[in-house]
């Protein structure tokens, strides 16, 4: 445990690294998603400490590609409310999801947060774990829709919990939908 | 008394009263919230513990919250400000947004009380705790598996961020745990939740259960809320075996009910009154 701990953490890169930072999640993952189209090196991370309010998620990107990123970011009205720069390797996010089969019901789980559905229809009949206030909201939103046609969490809620249910979401559809 | 304090999907407010469990609604301060998972079902369930054992029924701090946090910020102005006029014998933190500016005034202030309540954290109030470097301050969590990586990951602000490198290597959950305790990155008391529920005390393994099997109730939402609720129910009630039968009687309610991964909580919250008499004539 401590070696597969100490090989992963405390890592710092020679070079700094720029980090975007917005006000919500939701904005985060748009900004990540259309950089990561267009073939830019970024990363979803935790923020540095020092800048970090508490629920939040940034986007890093190599400093030789700032001029190109801020020229896109201003251009598809996507600009950040602050850029920094860290030499911390910051902690990538959690992306392995597990689906489990029980009786007639499919669970997928991603770290803490687990969505359920059944096998026949395909409806939404659990969601569990979770710590961020948003969740009871976006289960509620969610419960007993058919997964093809619910709205993505992360376009309700707006934490890193939904996030994760995200994930978990994704995976089910996928699985229920094919690629 | 017992304070629950934590957010409900509701509009923007901080809402105070006892728990007033009606059916599966949860009536505070004048809202009523249906008793569906997260805050709402660990105050139901800690209402109708109470309720059974003829206990005063816990005071609730719901803060109306949808995910801006502005509801939270409003249960912190309170508790941080007023918390000893409540005189708590225990307090529990639970769904809210674990914004690290709340988390050292929080702690400031109950350290700061005379008698220094039983805390327990759950959601995101365990979330803060650990992330503020407080957890040794904390008497119960309750984490599953999933936040036991986030607990033992001394780095790690949130559960989204547990290296997917850690998560890969499947570690036991006693190497987890023995990492937690040793960043003190976990409460005096941890109740892990699981196939097999295991509980920790000071780094040590004291008790597990896993009898009876019931699988489903991982995917059912609020099944480890109603943990929250019966440990802070009957650690109010200064009950040695609190931590126990709080998982035991949770896993027997799955049991009694005959709950499938589609069975809603507010089913487990009807059931606790007759699954606690069963139980404690059983122990009696």
């Amino acid at each position: 445990m401590k070696n597969t701990l100490s090989k992963i953490f405390g890592a710092r890169y020679k070079k700094p690294k720029g980090i975007l930072l917005y006000g919500s999640v939701q904005e985060v993952i748009q900004t990540h998603k259309m950089l990561e189209d267009r073939g830019f090196q970024v990363r979803l991370v935790a923020p540095p400490p020092e800048v970090r309010v508490g629920c939040d998620l940034a986007v890093e990107f190599d400093f030789i590609e700032q001029e190109a990123i801020e020229t896109i970011l201003a251009s598809e009205a996507y600009a950040p409310y602050k850029i920094v720069s860290t030499k911390e390797m910051l902690p990538n996010v959690l992306k392995k999801s597990l689906i489990v089969e029980m009786d007639g019901y499919l669970m997928c789980k991603a770290g803490n947060m687990k969505i359920t559905i059944d096998k026949k229809e395909h409806r939404i009949v659990n969601i569990s774990g979770g710590g961020c206030p948003d969740i009871p909201y976006v289960a509620e939103e969610l419960y007993g829709k058919r997964i093809e046609e619910a709205r993505d969490p992360i376009e309700i809620g707006s934490s890193l919990c939904a996030y994760m249910l995200q994930i978990s979401f994704a995976a089910l559809k996928k699985e229920v939908m094919g690629p | 008394m017992i304070v629950l304090a934590g957010t409900v999907p509701y509009k923007t407010g901080l809402y105070i009263g006892p728990a007033d469990v009606q059916g599966h609604v949860l009536n505070v301060g004048g809202i009523s919230v249906p008793v569906e998972r997260g805050t709402a079902a660990m105050a139901a369930a800690c209402g109708q513990a109470c309720r059974y054992y003829g206990l005063e029924m816990p005071l609730c701090l719901l803060a109306g919250d949808v995910g801006d946090s502005r509801g939270t910020d409003l249960m912190f102005e309170e508790l941080n400000s007023r918390l000893d006029a409540y005189d708590p014998d225990v307090v529990a933190l639970h769904y809210m947004f674990p914004k690290l500016s709340h988390g050292g005034p929080f702690i400031e202030k109950i350290t700061s009380l005379k008698k220094k309540p039983v805390l327990i954290a759950d959601a995101g109030g365990m979330y803060l705790m650990k992330t503020i470097s407080a957890a040794p301050l904390c008497d119960v969590f309750t984490p599953d598996k999933g936040e036991l990586y986030f607990l033992s990951d001394e780095f790690a602000p949130h559960p989204l961020y547990v290296r997917s490198e850690l998560l890969g290597e499947d570690i036991p959950l006693e190497s987890l745990a023995a990492a937690a305790y040793k960043n003190k990155n976990t409460a005096r008391t941890t109740l892990i939740k699981g196939a097999v529920d295991t509980i920790y005390t000071d780094g040590v393994k004291v008790n597990e259960l896993s009898q009876p099997q019931i699988p489903a109730m991982e995917a059912i939402g609020g099944t480890g809320d109603t943990i929250t609720g019966l440990v802070a129910a009957l650690r109010s009630r200064r009950d040695p075996e609190a931590d126990y039968k709080s998982l035991a009687v949770n896993r027997l309610i799955g049991e009694a009910i005959v709950c499938t991964p589609a069975t809603q909580i507010a089913a487990f919250i009807d059931a606790i009154p007759r699954v606690l008499e069963r139980y404690e004539k059983k122990t009696r």
